[in-house]
C-alpha cells in the first residue's frame, strides 16, 4: 500500500535539497519521476542519476513557475511525454530574510511569488488533469513557521507565506475531494540543506533551534520521504487536508 | 535505503485490543511488515483467534495474550510475558477504547468514571509499564487511538465524557512524546472519525439517519474502512516516522478542515 508504482510523479523545485531527496524517494517506490525545476543543469542531472539507479523512467523539465504559461506548458510537457499525472509535489521554496521594519516589498512580493502564488499556479494547473481523471495525490511542502514564529526575527515573510500554504491546502482538500483527490502537506523543521545554512552555522540559532526540539537533532532530507512516500501513495487514502509536522516535537511543546 | 522505511522487519509489536475493529487489521498490518506480533485484550479466546489468523495469513510469529489495561498487576504480567515469548518490545499500538454516550445533564458518573478508565487511564498503564522497556533500550515507538471528538466535538449530543476522555489521552500522548524524547521514543496518536468497525455499527453511528449528517461534513463523502486505519499505523510504527512525535494524525477524510 506504500507503492507508487506506475504513478507519474512531478517535483516541483526538484533540484532543490528536499526536493531532490523526494524524487529519489518516488521513484524508489515505482514512480516515473519529473524534475521540474528553474535549474535545468541540476535537475538533469537528478533525471539522469534516478534512471540509472533504478532503471526507471525520470525526466527533468526546466520551467518558470512564475509565469503562468511556463506553468501550463510543464502541464503539457508530462502529460506529452508520460500520458498523465498523478502526483503533484511543491517542494519549492524561498526565504528572504529582514527585520519587520525593513521589509522590502520586493523581496516580500517574490517569496510570495514562489511560495504561494507558485503552488496556487501549479496546482491549478497540474489539477486539471487529476480532476478528469478523478484521481490524485498533491503534497505541499509548507514548514513549522507556518504555525510557530521563530525566536529570532526577520521571518515575517516566511511564516506568512507557510500559512498561506497551509490554508491553500486545506481549501483544496476540500474542494477537490469530490474529484478523489487527496491534499496535504508536510511541515518539516529544520533540515539540513543548503536553504537552512545560515541557521545550520550559526551556533546561537543552532542552540536555541535545538532546545525546542524534543528529539534534539536537525532533520535530515531522508526524515521527510516516509512521509511524502506516505502521502502520495494508497496508505493515506482516507487522509486529506492535513499537515504532517516532521519537527521532532517542536510544534508539540511549548 | 528507502526500501526499509515501511518495514517492521524484526520489530516485536504489541497491540491492545488487538480482536477489536482497529486492532485486528492493525495487527496484520504490522506482521504483513515483518513484525513479531502480541494481540492482547481482555478476552483471551478473542485475541488467540486473531492471532492463529494472522500466523495463517501472514506467517508470522504471533502470540495472544490476556490483559485488563486498567488493572496495573495484569498490565505489568503482560509486559513480562511478551519480553519472555520475544525478548523485547519496540512497538505499542494501544488500539482499545470505549464510547458511551449519555446527555450532560444526566451524565452518571460511575459511567464517567468507566469511560476515563477504559480510553485513558487503560493507555496510561501499559504506556508506563511498556515504556520501561522501552526506555531501557533507548528506542521505541508508541501510537494512541485518539479520534476526532478528541479536538472537534459532535454537533449531535452525549459526548461530553467520550470528547473529554480523548482529548486527554491526546495531551498524554503529547506530554509523553516530549518527557521521552531524549530516550529515541516516538509517541503519536491516530484521530479517526468514523471507520466501519463492530463498535461503530453497535453505536448506531453508521445508520442511515446519522451518516446523512456525518457525509454531509466528509470531503471524502465515505466513513473509513478497517484498511483505512493500516497504512497510518504502520507508518506510526516504521522508521518513516523517525521525526515524527507527539503529532495527532486525523483519519477522517478531511472533517476537521471544514466548517
Amino acid at each position: 500500500m506504500f507503492r507508487v508504482d506506475g504513478k507519474v510523479a512531478v517535483v516541483v523545485g526538484g533540484a532543490g535539497g528536499i526536493g531532490e531527496a523526494l524524487g529519489y524517494g518516488l521513484a524508489e517506490y515505482g514512480a516515473k519521476v519529473v524534475i521540474a525545476d528553474v535549474n535545468a543543469e541540476k535537475a538533469e542531472q537528478i533525471a539522469q542519476d534516478i534512471r540509472s539507479k533504478f532503471k526507471s523512467e525520470a525526466v527533468a523539465i526546466k520551467f518558470d513557475i512564475t509565469d503562468e504559461k511556463s506553468v501550463a506548458q510543464l502541464r503539457e510537457q508530462v502529460v506529452s511525454k508520460f500520458g498523465t499525472i498523478d502526483i503533484l509535489v511543491n517542494s519549492q521554496g524561498v526565504n528572504v530574510k529582514y527585520p519587520a521594519t525593513e521589509f522590502p516589498v520586493k523581496d516580500w512580493d517574490f517569496m510570495f511569488n514562489i511560495n504561494v502564488r507558485g503552488t496556487m499556479l501549479t496546482c491549478r494547473e497540474l489539477g486539471k488533469v487529476m480532476i478528469e481523471k478523478k484521481s490524485g495525490k498533491v503534497i505541499n511542502l509548507s514548514s513549522v513557521r507556518g504555525v510557530r514564529a521563530t525566536f529570532w526575527g526577520g521571518n515575517e515573510g516566511y511564516c506568512a507565506t507557510k500559512a498561506s500554504i497551509d490554508m491553500i491546502t486545506r481549501s483544496l482538500a476540500s474542494e477537490w475531494a469530490q474529484y478523489k483527490i487527496n491534499v496535504n502537506a508536510i511541515g518539516p523543521s529544520t533540515i539540513a540543506t543548503p536553504f537552512s545554512e545560515r541557521t545550520l552555522q550559526d551556533p546561537e540559532r543552532l542552540k536555541r533551534f535545538l532546545a525546542s526540539c524534543p528529539l534534539g537533532r536537525v532533520g535530515q532530507p531522508v526524515d521527510i520521504v516516509g512521509a511524502c512516500i506516505f502521502l502520495a501513495s494508497p496508505a493515506s487514502d482516507y487522509i486529506t487536508g492535513q499537515i504532517l509536522y516532521l519537527d521532532g516535537g517542536l510544534t508539540a511543546i511549548g | 535505503m528507502a526500501a526499509e522505511l515501511f518495514r517492521l522487519d524484526g520489530k516485536v509489536a504489541v497491540v491492545i485490543g488487538g480482536a477489536g475493529g482497529l486492532g485486528e487489521p492493525i495487527a496484520t498490518g504490522f506482521a504483513q511488515q515483518g513484525a513479531k506480533v502480541v494481540v492482547a485484550s481482555r478476552r483471551l479466546d478473542a485475541v488467540q483467534a486473531v492471532a492463529e489468523k494472522i500466523r495463517k495469513e501472514t506467517g508470522a510469529d504471533a502470540a495472544a495474550f490476556q490483559v485488563d489495561a486498567t488493572n496495573e498487576q495484569s498490565v505489568a504480567q503482560l509486559v513480562e510475558q511478551v519480553v519472555a515469548k520475544f525478548g523485547t518490545v519496540d512497538i505499542l499500538m494501544n488500539a482499545h477504547g470505549t464510547a458511551i454516550k449519555r446527555p450532560a445533564a444526566e451524565f452518571p458518573l460511575d459511567v464517567w468514571n468507566e469511560q476515563f478508565n477504559l480510553n485513558v487511564n487503560a493507555v496510561m498503564l501499559p504506556c508506563r509499564e511498556f515504556g520501561k522497556v522501552m526506555i531501557e533500550k533507548q528506542k521505541g515507538k508508541i501510537i494512541n487511538m485518539s479520534s476526532e471528538r478528541g479536538s472537534r466535538v459532535t454537533i449531535w449530543g452525549g459526548n461530553v465524557g467520550y470528547s473529554a476522555s480523548k482529548g486527554a489521552l491526546e495531551m498524554y500522548t503529547r506530554a509523553l512524546a516530549s518527557e521521552w524524547a531524549p530516550y529515541n521514543i516516538n509517541v503519536n496518536g491516530v484521530a479517526p472519525s468514523i471507520i466501519r468497525t463492530p463498535l461503530t455499527e453497535s453505536l448506531g453511528i453508521l445508520s442511515e439517519e446519522h451518516l446523512t449528517k456525518y457525509l454531509a461534513n466528509c470531503p471524502l463523502k465515505r466513513v473509513g474502512e478497517p484498511e483505512d486505519i493500516v497504512g497510518v499505523t504502520v507508518f506510526l510504527a516504521a522508521p518513516a516516522s523517525d521525526f515524527i512525535t507527539g503529532a495527532i494524525i486525523y483519519l477522517d477524510g478531511g472533517v476537521n478542515i471544514i466548517s
